[in-house]
């Protein structure tokens, strides 16, 4: 059976290695043949980007779903936290702060998350301009190292990668290709229209900050998610960001944006002030009020075949990834049965 | 009465930081910093400088626990300053882990550390070995920055600083009116202090830029302390060693036991060894002294025997140093009115 994975990023990469690994060899007789299709990989992708931090939206909005995904993605992770391939996969601890103007309700993660606590006082005398706040350790997983480690997994296991641009569905059944795995991120719509998906721009300035050890992230509840400034410390650079644009299309860095950025981060963290700036970047978080996570059996003349959507992650991505590779292999075992009857 | 003419003896944390406090206080006075030693090879370089203190057999904890607020009070000030990054100093959270639960559950700085509490189970998972731990943010100093920041300050005051080794503190009698003796472990040979005692600690400084929280057995032999460029990694408490060389037998221990609480140390590159003795007592040496020979004297202020927690009490100890150093200028300033008289 021949399964094509759309797409390089996060999803792309861990749905494949959670269907190899879950699949092959599972049935004897039955020949899985895994192959990757994309037009960017690592470290082009916007999984690339991505700070990297495990952590959700404040809010899961009533959508069970999305939070047990997080929850099963984290305890994945924190599993492999003594592995030795941590340090290769980027994955490490980080404690830190979520800061706010006012009270606000418990996240749903409080409890997915290590140590979640309200912050003392004194604490939020290291914010001014923040009343409440947050302290928790989560877990990093940074983009340049977890995209390569993923990719180091397939290779070893014989999936085979194709850099290409595929155009439609159809290209890929018109080859022999039985099921389809749809992990394009932001450029879904151009597979199929998608309009519930829109980009929600991000910039990020990456500097050499090595004496942060903590996370930092703000919130401005009236404004929304990402829009408030957030300093990441990963492995070697620090992340500072704070800019989220719905519908905003353009991934050229903005002047105004940097600016945005740079002052607010500073404002909030002083010593920023001498950090040296290494790189900017500008990506499109593939936005959707919900995760399209789903089957679909696509006809177009006399050909078939069955597409597993896996898009539309937003800001969360990294956060969500593996509960939603192991429901894409649950999907794929189900059309894996019918098959077989 | 022309300025007061004071001498400060020793050039590690204690040395700068007492140089300096007295400049803050006494301006009167003409302050000369003297040392044979200067960073990058003072026992305070070795350091890991977490403010974490140590508690002194001899002194009443709650003149300890005013020590540690007032250094924590200066450096968290600093720390949240555009001169962090110069200075070295940075807030770092992480946990301290008992194999079997302390006596003492609070120690008597656990309010003056930032959200001082015990571990949740889902925390101590982390550490199978340990049953009971503590979670706090406190701060760190990278030592040879902070020495550097500490002679910078210096300088910019105008005080003179000179590479000499002082063999007998009565040497000083005919330039200085006042010596104050910040020499730690030198003090055992300068004035015959034989309550002072090295206690021979070695430590790895690891490439491992991934490790952001710190780790430390309660027994206070392992830690894991996140700095800047470089993590340390610790230790030994070898009381009367003075032996300066590193052990190899001793690295060896000491990266098993560090691994054996941080998996990914294993991937630790560029291993540095070094070698401290702590300049340890029952108490901190803390008091005047009056020396005198055929009719002229010298007056005295000693500051030394700061142990394993130097950096914990440097700023709090310095001030009291201050303080006695001004009661001796007073009594300069009496004892030559009535001379006039």
């Amino acid at each position: 059976m021949r399964v094509a994975v759309i797409g390089a990023g996060v999803m792309g990469l861990s749905s494949a290695l959670c269907i190899q690994e879950q699949f092959q060899g599972l049935v004897p007789g039955l020949e899985l043949e895994l192959e990757l299709y994309a037009d960017r990989f690592t470290p082009h992708t916007c999984s690339d980007g991505a700070a990297g931090l495990w952590q959700p939206y404040l809010s899961d909005h009533g959508n069970l779903q999305e939070t047990l995904w997080n929850k099963e993605t984290f305890d994945y992770l924190l599993g492999h936290l003594h592995s030795p391939a941590a340090q290769e996969m980027g994955l490490f601890l980080l404690s830190g702060y979520n800061l706010f103007t006012e009270p606000v309700p418990d996240p749903s993660w409080k409890n997915i998350v290590l140590g979640f606590r309200n912050l003392t006082p004194k604490e939020l005398e290291l914010f001014p301009g923040y009343s409440y706040g947050w302290f928790n350790t989560a877990l990093m997983l940074e983009g340049r190292n977890y995209l390569p480690w993923l990719t180091n997994r397939l290779t070893q296991r014989g999936v085979k990668f194709f850099h290409k641009k595929v155009e439609s569905f159809q290209e890929l059944f018109s080859q022999g290709v039985d099921v389809v795995i749809n992990c394009t991120g932001m450029r879904s719509g151009e597979l199929q229209p998608d309009p519930e998906l829109q980009p929600g721009r991000g910039q990020i300035i990456k500097v050499l900050a090595p004496w942060v050890k903590h996370f930092i992230i703000t919130h401005d509840v009236k404004s929304g998610v990402y829009k408030s400034p957030y300093v990441i410390p990963g492995s070697e650079f620090t992340v500072l960001g704070g800019i989220y644009q719905h519908g905003n299309w353009s991934e050229e860095n903005s002047a105004q944006d940097h600016r945005t950025i740079w002052e607010s981060c500073c404002r909030l963290l002083p010593a920023l002030q001498t950090a040296k700036v290494v790189s900017e970047w500008t990506g499109l978080r593939p936005a959707r009020h919900q995760v399209r996570l789903e089957r679909e059996s696509i006809r177009h003349g006399n050909l078939q075949g069955e597409v597993i959507h896996n898009y539309g992650h937003g800001g969360f991505g990294i956060t969500i990834h593996w509960g939603c590779a192991m429901a894409v292999a649950r999907l794929f075992g189900s059309i894996l049965q019918e098959k077989r009857k | 009465m022309a300025a007061p003419k004071v001498a400060v003896v020793g050039a590690g944390v204690i040395g700068l930081s007492t140089a300096l406090c007295i400049v803050e206080t006494c301006p009167s006075s003409s302050v000369t910093l003297l040392s044979d030693q200067f960073s990058p090879s003072t026992t305070s370089d070795v350091a890991a400088g977490m403010l974490i203190p140590h508690t002194y057999p001899g002194t009443p904890i709650h003149v300890q626990k005013q020590w540690f607020k007032e250094t924590f009070t200066y450096l968290f000030a600093i720390s949240n300053s555009a001169e962090a990054s110069e200075a070295g100093i940075h807030l770092v959270s992480g946990w301290q882990v008992f194999k079997s639960t302390p006596k003492e559950e609070l120690p008597f700085w656990a309010d003056v550390v930032l959200g001082f509490r015990p571990m949740s189970k889902a925390e101590l998972q982390k550490f199978p070995q340990h049953r009971f731990g503590q979670a706090f943010t406190t701060l760190k100093c990278d030592c040879p920055s902070y020495l550097l920041w500490l002679g910078k300050r210096l300088k910019a005051t105008g005080i003179q600083m000179y590479n000499r080794k002082v063999a007998d503190l009565w040497e000083l009698h005919s330039e200085y009116d006042i010596v104050v003796n910040c020499t730690g472990i030198g003090a055992h040979q300068l004035v015959g202090d034989k309550k002072l005692f090295p206690v021979r600690g070695q430590v790895l400084q690891v490439h491992a830029p991934w490790v952001k929280n710190f780790i430390r057995d309660g027994d206070g032999l392992t830690y894991i302390y996140p700095g800047i460029h470089r993590v340390t990694l610790g230790g030994t408490r070898e009381e009367k060693s003075w032996s300066l060389s590193p052990d190899p037998g001793t690295t060896r221990d000491i990266f098993d036991r560090c691994c054996s609480l941080e998996a990914s140390l294993q991937e630790a590159q560029d291993i540095k060894v070094k070698v401290g003795l702590r300049p340890s007592r029952q108490c901190v040496r803390l008091q005047k002294e009056v020396l005198s020979q055929g009719g002229v004297k010298l007056l005295v202020v000693h500051n030394y025997g700061h142990g394993a927690g130097g950096f914990s009490v440097h700023r709090g100890t310095a001030k009291e140093a201050a303080r006695l150093v001004g009661e001796c200028i007073a009594s300069l300033r009496g004892s030559s009115s009535r001379a006039k008289l």
